[in-house]
């Protein structure tokens, strides 16, 4: 029993929808501490919160034209930080987009479509 | 009478120690201090100094006095005598004088002085009443003076006694008044003799006088006596009293004491309450902590029993669902594996015969070769019907939604279904209304499967007569097109009672027609969901023994000409070229299925290839030499593709182990695609796959997109043209049939209903966030609100987008609003997202024209989810 039974989680998204569907449903379906960031640099801020599980959007600039992508706030996790697990969580079907989000270290890689969420708690569970 | 008079003047300066003796002064001497005085007098009176001016008073009245001495030193004439009186006078005066302003200003000593010299005065002018009268004055004022000495000393000691509290002072104190009554005793005494020798002084006046005055003397002596008596009385009673009222101060400063200790006690008393109540507090605080425990430890535990609860429903439910999912992915490996096993043999079958029919057989021979192949199509017909229907009652179909020509998708129809019609000798028309824009959006495959279908079964069910499939505009607003198809034939017709049945799996009219007609009858349960799918319903009016009508209507959104030949164009410019020089591994355990591959690709570019039959001499291949490629069979003896993939993967070193594997494989089925993508695989080939479709993965994989715009070579064009059907011709070349709009009255009212289901179509569907949101109405409408709160920026965005023709912006906007879609149950918009998503990356004007369309979608999605909240 090395599993943790209340994670931290982080969310990453600066889809309000989905920040807010996914906390809701995390919220409702486990019994983990989410956190919501909007940008990438807010969740590289607060790393040294210690997450037990980084849920990053694939897309983070639509919003706000500045902010980095979730590719290069992989990169900056896994940069100071090996081995938090990181999901990429994208509508980006490309499996192009997937395989170079696994090969910059992300755990898995999560295609935002109805089955989403359950996914991502059967990830945030293990 | 001298004698007297010197006793007197001996006595007053033992007395009066402390005064000026004047008598060794002359008159003239005498008569200038006095002057001196009276000036003083009047001075210290002028400045209302009266301190001063009491002095010079007893001292003016002293100098009288020394007057009065000196003049009874004198013969006693009368003018002395009458000098002597005046003096004297002035003396008592002055005295008086001096006595009042002292008393006035609290001169003690200075009073004591000034009576002193007027007693001596009155003895002197012989007013012995006077003087007595005088002395008891000056005893009260002692008296007084002493009295209010030992108040103030009390007052004082109690004062110290208050506040030292200490006993040594008090007892000094106390010392310090006995001494003082000891004086006070002496000088007493010291009265008492001088009231001795007064008297003394008044026998010997007696014995001068007549008897009767000695008498009266000796009377009043006695009387002053017993005063003096009453006096000494008087005086030791004060002193008692004031014995008793030290003792009464004693007293009280034991009470006080007592008092101290018992306020002492009574702050120790208090403070040991305080202490009991900090105590008791404590022990409450105590007590409520042992109930918060007490509290905390019973909702722990309750808590950890619903936990517990939770935890094993959970489990259950859990269990449930694994066993449900297990279950269900069993029946998808069935199917997979019947879908794979039987496939690839009859793909071989079919091949193969087709590849003996063209070696010159013998007629007996080609017969039973035709037998062959044609129960190989049936029999692969009846299986894509299985597996079709398992898809789409799983709900894994997934519909296409490209542009195609509706003409080209009937002209399919007609010559696949031709043959058939001329083997009954019935007639087989097909019209398409000129009325409607050729091109649509929709998936042209399905279309053809449920035309097909439902003509088939039509020429099925008709012995004389014919089918004629008609397709007309229904309606169209805005991009929209509503088709209508109708199935009509002159068949043997189906009783009402029949109708509803049809649709059902495996049901045909009566079980004898089974053998008679043939058939799965699964076609009409297919084209059922297939048309449902594609948003519209299938009716049936039929007469038993004249004919049945089938007829559905399906929305469209209307297509661009220019878009579908860019499509075709892709998918026939399939230019082998681009892949000349590759090194590609085809690991596939059939022959036959490797012969394609293999064909396939070396008919349209130089490539080298090299086989292998299974995924362990893959990975032994790839690790002796250099690939670029691998195609990769999923199910293979020995190891199967997933496991290569795995190995190679897992285990191998860059670079080979980043080498791109396309999976070949006859499954459909999301679950087992997803199992070649989490494997490692970089992308899939469907089997039976057309040659474009192989070449552009290959193309996708190995970074060779192709060049738009860059035309084939003559030699590849020729290839092509030998390998590929003949391109669809264009509408205009389509010999049209002669539209029978009148035979689509009969069906009017029914395709006006049918249309009308089309009009309370919604955009949105509320399904996935009421089975998210586990039909909360505020949960749901939370999401809605956040939907519709984002709309306006999204309008304002892609409006930027359009204007400033920012194809980069476009993509991002349509992209990010994909899951909002996704929730609101858009799915139609949804897709056309992704596409002009996908137009917008490749800098496809066309995408700033579909993207109205979602413009138009979310209106309507405005509309509707407005009213929920």
């Amino acid at each position: 029993m090395n599993k943790k039974m209340v994670k931290k989680i982080f969310i990453v998204d600066d889809d309000d929808m989905m920040a807010m569907a996914l906390e809701d449903h995390l919220t409702r379906n486990t019994l983990h501490e989410i956190h919501v960031f909007t940008t990438g640099e807010e969740c590289i801020k607060n790393l040294r919160m210690q997450p037990d599980v980084i849920i990053l959007d694939y897309n983070l600039n639509s919003v706000q034209k500045e902010a980095a992508n979730g590719m290069a706030i992989l990169d900056a996790i896994k940069k100071l930080n090996r081995d938090i697990p990181v999901v990429l969580f994208s509508s980006q079907d490309a499996y192009s987009v997937a395989l170079q989000s696994i090969n910059k270290g992300a755990t898995q890689y999560v295609i935002k479509d109805e089955k989403a969420f359950d996914n991502i708690v059967a990830i945030c569970n293990s | 009478m001298k004698r007297i008079l010197i006793l007197i003047a001996l006595l007053v300066p033992a007395c009066l120690w402390a005064q000026v003796d004047y008598s060794e002064l002359s008159m003239p001497e005498l008569s200038k201090k006095i002057e001196a005085e009276v000036r003083a007098i009047k001075a210290s009176e002028g400045k209302g100094d009266k301190q001063s001016m009491s002095h010079s008073l007893g001292n003016a009245a002293d100098l009288y006095l020394s007057v009065a001495r000196k003049l009874s030193e004198s013969e006693e004439t009368d003018q002395i005598v009458k000098a002597k009186q005046t003096s004297l006078t002035r003396s008592i005066d002055y005295a008086r004088k001096a006595i009042a302003t002292s008393e006035e200003v609290g001169e003690l000593e200075q009073m004591k002085t000034s009576y002193r010299t007027l007693i001596a005065a009155q003895k002197l002018s012989g007013d012995i009443k006077g003087s007595l009268q005088s002395s008891r004055e000056m005893l009260a004022l002692k008296k007084t003076v002493f009295s209010n000495k030992k108040v103030a000393e009390l007052e004082k000691r109690q004062i110290e006694y208050q506040h030292t509290k200490r006993e040594d002072s008090i007892r000094q104190q106390k010392q310090a008044a006995e001494e003082h009554l000891k004086e006070q005793a002496r000088v007493l005494a010291l009265k008492q003799k001088q009231l001795d020798s007064t008297s003394r002084t008044l026998s010997a006046t007696e014995q001068e006088k007549t008897s009767v005055s000695m008498a009266l003397k000796k009377t009043q002596s006695d009387l002053t006596m017993e005063k003096l008596n009453a006096l000494e009385k008087e005086r030791k009673l004060t002193l008692a009293e004031e014995e008793q009222a030290l003792q009464a101060t004693n007293m009280q400063l034991q009470n006080s004491k007592l008092e101290l200790q018992q306020s002492e006690l009574a702050l120790q008393r208090s403070k040991m309450e305080l202490q009991q109540n900090e105590l008791q507090i404590k022990d409450r605080k105590l007590s409520n902590q042992r109930l918060y425990i007490y509290i905390g430890v019973v909702g722990i535990l309750v808590l950890a029993s619903f936990l517990f609860f939770i935890g094993r429903e959970r489990k259950k439910a859990v269990q449930q669902k694994l066993r449900a999912e297990r279950s269900e992915r069993f029946k998808q490996e069935f199917i997979a594996n019947i879908s794979h096993e039987i496939r690839t043999p009859m793909n071989a079958i079919i091949g193969m015969t087709g590849l003996l029919i063209q070696k010159n057989p013998s007629p007996e021979q080609e017969s039973y070769l035709k037998a062959i192949s044609k129960s190989a199509d049936i029999l692969l017909h009846v299986i894509n019907d299985v597996l079709d229907l398992s898809k789409i009652e799983a709900g894994k179909l997934e519909l296409e939604k490209i542009d195609f020509s509706l003409t080209d998708t009937l002209k399919q129809v007609k010559d696949t279904l031709s043959y058939r019609a001329e083997d009954k000798g019935l007639q087989l028309i097909t019209t398409v209304d000129d009325k409607l824009s050729d091109v649509i959006v929709g998936d042209p495959y399905r279309l053809n499967q449920v035309l097909i279908n439902l003509g088939g079964n039509a020429l099925k069910f008709t012995e004389k007569g014919g089918v004629h499939i008609d397709v007309t505009k229904e309606k169209e607003e805005g991009e929209y097109v509503w088709v209508k198809y109708a199935i009509v034939d002159t068949g043997i017709g189906i009783p009402a009672d029949k109708v509803s049945k049809l649709f059902e799996s495996f049901s045909q009219v009566k079980s004898s027609d089974t053998r008679k007609y043939g058939g799965t009858g699964l076609g009409l349960s297919i084209s059922k969901h297939l048309v449902e799918l594609q948003g519209g319903t299938i009716s049936v009016e039929s007469v038993v023994g004249k004919g049945t009508t089938f007829s559905f209507v399906i929305r469209y959104p209307v297509g661009s000409t220019e878009r579908l030949q860019q499509r075709l164009a892709s998918e026939q410019n399939a230019d082998g070229t681009i892949l000349n020089g590759l090194r590609i591994l085809i690991a596939d355990d059939n022959e036959y299925n490797r012969l394609v591959v293999n064909e396939t690709l070396h008919l349209m570019a130089d490539v080298e290839t090299d086989e292998v039959v299974n995924g362990q001499e893959a990975v032994d291949l790839l690790k002796a030499n250099n690939y670029d490629l691998i195609l990769m069979d999923v199910q293979m003896p020995v190891m199967n593709g997933i496991d290569a993939t795995k190995y190679i993967r897992g285990e191998m070193k860059a670079p080979k182990k980043d080498i791109p594997i396309i999976a070949l494989t006859a499954s459909v089925l999301r679950a087992d695609l997803d199992l070649c993508f989490e494997s490692g695989m970089t992308a899939y080939v469907p089997k039976p796959f057309k040659p474009w479709q192989l070449v552009n993965t290959i193309a996708e994989v190995t970074g060779r997109e192709r060049q738009p715009g860059v035309p084939s070579t003559p030699k590849q064009a020729q290839k092509k043209q030998a390998e590929k059907p003949k391109p669809q011709p264009a509408k205009a070349e389509h010999v049209k049939e002669e539209p029978a709009k009148q035979d689509a009255t009969g069906v009017g009212a029914e395709a006006t209903a049918a249309a009308s289901t089309f009009d309370w179509e919604k955009v949105t569907n509320m399904d996935y966030l009421t089975t998210f949101c586990e039909g909360d109405q505020k949960r749901m409408q939370k999401y809605i609100k956040v939907y519709l709160n984002a709309l306006p920026a999204f309008h304002k965005n892609i409006a930027a987008a359009i204007e400033n023709k920012d194809f980069v912006e476009l993509a991002l906007h349509v992209h990010s609003f994909k899951p909002k879609w996704m929730m609101m149950g858009m799915k139609k918009t949804n897709d056309l997202g992704v596409q002009v998503d996908h137009m917008a990356k490749s800098q496809n004007e066309k995408a700033f024209e579909d993207v109205k369309i979602i413009l138009e979608d979310i209106d309507k999605s405005q509309k509707e989810l407005e009213t929920m909240v």
